[in-house]
C-alpha cells in the first residue's frame, strides 16, 4: 500500500471524529465519577465504543484487500438480505417507546438494520446510475431507482424511524439529483417527491406530529415533548465559551438530557467542551465534508463518483440534522451523529462508508489530461 | 461518461459542498450564540435543573396562657401531595383526591397548575385530610402513583372555643398574602396565622423550615446532599390571659352578644378578653362547612367585640364629663346641681333617666352614685362643646389603645365641624348635653372604655393593654419578658382624679349595685345604659376596677342588645368576676 495512493486529509478527519468521540465519552465519564462519585454509563459506553471501533476499524482495513468496483456484483446480494432484515426486524425488533429497530443479537448488542441500509442504498443506486447508457436509458434508471429505494423507505419508515426514512429517501434524491438530468425529469422528480412528502405527512403518527410541533415551539410544553430539546439547549448553552469541564459538567451526568450518550451527544460535547469543542467538532465535519469533495475531484469511474456523492450527502444530512436537532433548529429525529454517537451498527456503517471511500480512491484511474 | 458530463458533476458537487458547509457555518453561528453570548444564563439554568431545595415545616409555637395552659398546639396530621411527573393518569388520579377531600377537581388542577414548579417536587394539594379520608386514601395509594399521603401536622385548639377572639386560627396562604410575604419564604400551601394572636405573633410562632440543598438527577433522585439546615420551631409564646378568668367571663356572657374584659391596670397585662357569640378556631384548621360559616356569619361570631365593635358608652362616659367639669374649675367637688327629672334647654326637655322622678340636689359623688343625666347634661352645657372635645380626645377616645391584636378600631367623638359636614346641621347645646352623658354620636370600643377606668385608676397612666407575656425560645429556652408599656399619661390632677374614683366608689355602695361587693373590698365602678334605637333595648355597660387605693384588677363587662333593662342588674355577674379574681390572686400583692 502506497502512502500517496491514500486520501491523508480524508482518513485525517475520519481519524480526528472517532478521537473526539473517545475523548468526549471518556471526560463524560470521568464528570460523571466526580459527581457521582462513581464511574457510570458513560464509562461503559467508553469501553463499548472502543471495543466496537476495533470491529469496525478491522472490517474496514479488510475491506481494503477487496477492489470496491466487486460492489457492482455484491449490491445486489447485499440488498437483498439487509430488505429480509429490514422485514424481520418489524417482527422480531427491540426498540424505545413501541417501535421495533435493532434486532438483538447478544446481551445489550444488537443490530439496527436501517443504518446499514443508508449504504446499501447508496450502492445500488450507484450500482443503477453507472449502468452503461446503451444498456438502460435515463428514465427506466429514475424508475429503478424508486424501485430499488421505495421499499426501504417504506420499511423503516415502518418501525417506525421517520428520521430514518427521510434520510434514506434524501439521499436517493440526492444522488438522484446529481445525475444528469434534464429539465423535464427534474419537475416529474419533484412532483414524485412531493407527493410522496405529502403522503408521508398523512400518514404520520400522532408522537410524530407532535415531535414536529415541539420542534416549532419547545416552550409551549416545556415538561412534555419540548423536555428533551429544551434540556438539550440548556446543557449545550451551558458550556460557555471553554466548557464546564469534568468538576462544572452536570446535565450529562446527572441524566437531564436523555439519550445523550447517543441522539443527543451533541449536547454532551457542548457541556463539557462549550463553544470551543462543538465549533471544533463542526469544523471537522467541514472538513471531512471537502476532504470527500477532494476524492470526488480525482475520480473518473462513474460508479465511485456516485458511492462518494451519497457518502458524503449521508454524512452531511446526518451531522446537520442531529446538531440542528441539539440546539432547537430541526425536529427530534433518532438520526445519530456520524462517528461521534455512541452505536454499534451506526459505527460500523460509517467506517465501512469512511473505507469504502478509500477503497475507492486507492484504487481510482489515475486522471489523465 | 465523458469528460466534459464528469467536470459538469464536480462543479455540482463543489456547489454542493460549498452550500452545505454554509450550513454547517450556519450551526456554528446558532452555537456562537447559545454558548458565548447566552452561556451564562443556561449555566444558570442548568443549576436550577440540579439544585433542588427540599424543606419541611416547623412546628409552630405552642400558645399557653399565664399558667402554663395549653391554648394552641399543633397535631399529627395527614398531607396530600401530587409529584405531576409520576402521574400515570393526572384526571383519574386527581379525580380520586378531589372526591375524598369534597374538592373539586378544577381546583386541585389549578393548584398543581399554579405550583409552577418542575414536575419532580411534591405539591402539596390538600393539607389536613381527614382521618377516614386518609385511610382511604393510603388503600388506594398503588394505584395513584402521583399521589403520596405525607405525615405532617396542624393546628389544634385544645380548650376548643375557649378565647377564640384571642388567639384567632391559622389557615393555608392566600394569594395576596404570598404575593406581600413571598420574600420572607412563604410558599404556597403554607400556613399562617389568620387571624389574633395566630396573626399578631406570626413571625414569633412561624419556625424555620428545615432546608435540604440536594444534588439531583434528571429523576428527581436525590445524588448527594450538599447542605443541610435543620427546621427551626416556632417560639412558644405565653400569654397574659388566665384562662379560668377567661372562662368564667365566657361564662357570664353566655349565648348573648356582648364583651368582657379583665385586666391589670398596673401593667395594662389582659386577664381575660372575651366576645360573645363566639366561635371553634378547630373547625377552620381542617376546613371550614358552609353551614358553619353561614350561621358564624349571621351571628357575627367572628367578629371580636371587645376590640373592634363601637358602641355608645352612655353613662359609663360620666367619669369624662366629670373631670372635663372638674379640671376646667367649672365645677367643684362642692358644686350642687339640682336635678328636678330632667331640664328644658332651647324649648326641648332632656330627661333625666329618673324622669318622671327626680333626684333633687346633686353633688358630683352623688351624681355618680345616682347616674344622674341631669347633673352631667349640666357640667357638660357649661364646660361646652370644644373642652367636652378635647377631654374625649384626652381619654384617647378616638385613639387606638394598641392592643397587640389585629383589627382594632377607634370610637368615636362628635364635633361641630364634624356635624355641619355630615348632616348640615350647626351645632345645639343639646349635642353638647348628650355627650355629657354618652349618648347621640358617641361611640366606644370596650377595650377602650377599660383603658379609660385602667387610667382612672392609676391616676392617669394607661399601661398599654396586652395579651402577649413572655416569649420563649424553643432551643435555648430564653424567656423574652414584655416589658409592659405606657400608652398614654392623661396629665390631669389627682385631686380631680381622686373625686372620680370617690364618686365611683359610692355606686358600688348605692341600691342594686351593692350586690358586687366583695368582701371589704372597695370597689370604683360605673354602669351605663345605651339606647339602641329600639325601645325597651339597650346597651348595658359595667366598668369596674378594685381595690379603690391600690387596683389590681379592672373589669368590663357589656352586652350588645342586653338580656337586662337595667346595667345594674349586671352587678351580681361583675361580681362573680372580681370574686374569681380575688380568690385566686387577692392574696398576693399583685397578678403574676
Amino acid at each position: 500500500m502506497k502512502l500517496h495512493r491514500l486520501p491523508l486529509l480524508f482518513l485525517i478527519s475520519v481519524l480526528l471524529l472517532i478521537g473526539f468521540s473517545l475523548a468526549t465519552f471518556f471526560v463524560a465519564s470521568l464528570a460523571e465519577r466526580y459527581t457521582l462519585g462513581h464511574f457510570g454509563s458513560f464509562y461503559s459506553y467508553f469501553e463499548k465504543t472502543l471495543l466496537l471501533l476495533g470491529l469496525s476499524l478491522a472490517v474496514g482495513v479488510m475491506l481494503q484487500f477487496v477492489n470496491y468496483r466487486v460492489f457492482r456484483y455484491l449490491t445486489l446480494p447485499i440488498y437483498v438480505v439487509q430488505t429480509g432484515l429490514l422485514v424481520t426486524v418489524l417482527f422480531l425488533g427491540r426498540g424505545m417507546y413501541g417501535s421495533r429497530r435493532w434486532i438483538p443479537i447478544v446481551g445489550s448488542f444488537g443490530f439496527q438494520p436501517s443504518e446499514v441500509q443508508k449504504l446499501v442504498i447508496i450502492l445500488v443506486v450507484a450500482v443503477i446510475l453507472a449502468l452503461p447508457q446503451k444498456k438502460l436509458n435515463m428514465g427506466l434508471k429514475i424508475l429503478l431507482v424508486m424501485a430499488a429505494a421505495v421499499p426501504s423507505i417504506l420499511l423503516v419508515e415502518k418501525e417506525p424511524d421517520l428520521g430514518s426514512a427521510s434520510l434514506l429517501l434524501a439521499i436517493s434524491v440526492i444522488m438522484l439529483v446529481h445525475f444528469r438530468l434534464t429539465g423535464r425529469q427534474l419537475i416529474v422528480l419533484g412532483l414524485v417527491v412531493a407527493l410522496a412528502a405529502g403522503g408521508a405527512w398523512l400518514s404520520l403518527r400522532p408522537y410524530q406530529r407532535t415531535r414536529i410541533e415541539t420542534f416549532l415551539n419547545p416552550q409551549e410544553d416545556p415538561l412534555g415533548a419540548g423536555y428533551n430539546v429544551i434540556q438539550s439547549i440548556v446543557a449545550t448553552g451551558s458550556g460557555g465559551i471553554w466548557g464546564r469541564g469534568i468538576k462544572g459538567s452536570t446535565q450529562g451526568p446527572l441524566s437531564f438530557v436523555p439519550v445523550q450518550y447517543a441522539d443527543f451527544i451533541f449536547s454532551l460535547v457542548g457541556e463539557l467542551f462549550g463553544f470551543a469543542g462543538s465549533a471544533m467538532l463542526v469544523l471537522l465535519f467541514i472538513l471531512l465534508l471537502w476532504s470527500t469533495f477532494l476524492v470526488f475531484r480525482s475520480l473518473t469511474d462513474d460508479f465511485a463518483r456516485y458511492i462518494v456523492v451519497g457518502i458524503g450527502a449521508m454524512w452531511f444530512l446526518q451531522a446537520a440534522v442531529n446538531i440542528g436537532m441539539t440546539i432547537g433548529l430541526s425536529p427530534v429525529t433518532g438520526i445519530p451523529l456520524p462517528f461521534i454517537s455512541y452505536g454499534g451498527s451506526s459505527l460500523l456503517t460509517q467506517v465501512v462508508a469512511a473505507s469504502i471511500v478509500v477503497s475507492v480512491y486507492r484504487t481510482r484511474d489515475e486522471l489523465r489530461f | 461518461m465523458d469528460k466534459l458530463q464528469q467536470s459538469k458533476q464536480t462543479r455540482r458537487f463543489l456547489a454542493v459542498t460549498v452550500l452545505f458547509t454554509v450550513i454547517l457555518l450556519g450551526i456554528m453561528a446558532r452555537l456562537y450564540f447559545l454558548q458565548v453570548i447566552k452561556g451564562t444564563y443556561y449555566a444558570g439554568v442548568a443549576e436550577d435543573n440540579r439544585l433542588r431545595i427540599i424543606s419541611t415545616d416547623a412546628p409552630r409555637g405552642e400558645i399557653y396562657d399565664r399558667n402554663g395552659v395549653v391554648l394552641a398546639t399543633d397535631v399529627p396530621s395527614f398531607d396530600i401531595v401530587v409529584t405531576t411527573y409520576d402521574l400515570k393518569n393526572s384526571e383519574q388520579e386527581l379525580g380520586v383526591v378531589a372526591q375524598l377531600t369534597g374538592t373539586k377537581l378544577q381546583t386541585l388542577k389549578d393548584t398543581v397548575k399554579k405550583a409552577g414548579v418542575d414536575p419532580f417536587t411534591p405539591i402539596p394539594i390538600a393539607r389536613n385530610v381527614s382521618k377516614s379520608a386518609a385511610l382511604k386514601l393510603a388503600e388506594q395509594e398503588p394505584d395513584l402513583p402521583g399521589i403520596q399521603l405525607v405525615m405532617s401536622t396542624k393546628r389544634s385548639y385544645p380548650q376548643g372555643t375557649l378565647a377564640a377572639h384571642v388567639l384567632g386560627y391559622t389557615g393555608e396562604i392566600s394569594d395576596t398574602e404570598l404575593e406581600q410575604l413571598g420574600a420572607n419564604g412563604y410558599v404556597m400551601k403554607d400556613t399562617i396565622g389568620k387571624e389574633g394572636v395566630e396573626l399578631q405573633y406570626e413571625s414569633l410562632l412561624r419556625g424555620q423550615k428545615s432546608q435540604k440543598l440536594i444534588e439531583v438527577d434528571a429523576g428527581g433522585k436525590a445524588v448527594k446532599t450538599l447542605q443541610e439546615k435543620p427546621a427551626i420551631p416556632g417560639k412558644s409564646i405565653v400569654l397574659t390571659i388566665d384562662a379560668r378568668l377567661q372562662k368564667t367571663c365566657e361564662e357570664l356572657l353566655g349565648d348573648n352578644q356582648g364583651a368582657a374584659i379583665m385586666m391589670d391596670p398596673r401593667n395594662g397585662e389582659l386577664l381575660a378578653l372575651a366576645s360573645a357569640p363566639t366561635f371553634d378556631p378547630n373547625k377552620f384548621i381542617s376546613g371550614i362547612s358552609s353551614e358553619d360559616w353561614k350561621t358564624w356569619s349571621a351571628k357575627g361570631s367572628l367578629f371580636n367585640r371587645a376590640i373592634a365593635g363601637t358602641f355608645p358608652p352612655a353613662s359609663t362616659f360620666k367619669v369624662v364629663t366629670g373631670t372635663a367639669g372638674l379640671e376646667t374649675r367649672t365645677i367643684t367637688d362642692r358644686s350642687i346641681i339640682y336635678c328636678g327629672g330632667g331640664l328644658t334647654v332651647g324649648g326641648r326637655l332632656f330627661k333625666c333617666w329618673i324622669w318622671p322622678g327626680a333626684h333633687g340636689n346633686e353633688d358630683i359623688y352623688k351624681a355618680y352614685a345616682d347616674s344622674c343625666d341631669s347633673y352631667f347634661f349640666t357640667v357638660a352645657r357649661l364646660v361646652g362643646i370644644e373642652s367636652m372635645d378635647s377631654y374625649a380626645h384626652k381619654f384617647g377616645i378616638d385613639k387606638l389603645t394598641g392592643i397587640d391584636l389585629p383589627g382594632e378600631t377607634t370610637g368615636f367623638y362628635p364635633t361641630p365641624q364634624w356635624k355641619l359636614s355630615k348632616y348640615k346641621e350647626s351645632w345645639y347645646e343639646g349635642d353638647t348635653m348628650n355627650m355629657g352623658i354618652g349618648q347621640g354620636y358617641m361611640l366606644e370600643t370596650p377595650i377602650r372604655n377599660i383603658s379609660i377606668y385602667s387610667s382612672i385608676a392609676m391616676n392617669g397612666t394607661l399601661w398599654r393593654p396586652h395579651l402577649l407575656k413572655t416569649s420563649v425560645d424553643p432551643v435555648t429556652k430564653a424567656e423574652t419578658q414584655t416589658t409592659p408599656v405606657v400608652q398614654d399619661t392623661l396629665g390631669i390632677s389627682t385631686t380631680t382624679l381622686a373625686t372620680v374614683k370617690k364618686g365611683l366608689n359610692l355606686v358600688s355602695k348605692t341600691g342594686g349595685m351593692t350586690r358586687i361587693q366583695v368582701g371589704d373590698i372597695e370597689i370604683c365602678a360605673k354602669t351605663g345604659t345605651a339606647e339602641t334605637g329600639t325601645p325597651d333595648l339597650y346597651h348595658t355597660w359595667l366598668v369596674a376596677f378594685a381595690p379603690m387605693d391600690n387596683p389590681q384588677v379592672a373589669v368590663l363587662l357589656m352586652f350588645e342588645n342586653s338580656p337586662y333593662s337595667r346595667s345594674t342588674s349586671m352587678a351580681p355577674l361583675v361580681h362573680s368576676m372580681l370574686q374569681q379574681y380575688f380568690d385566686l390572686y387577692g392574696g398576693q400583692n399583685g397578678s403574676n
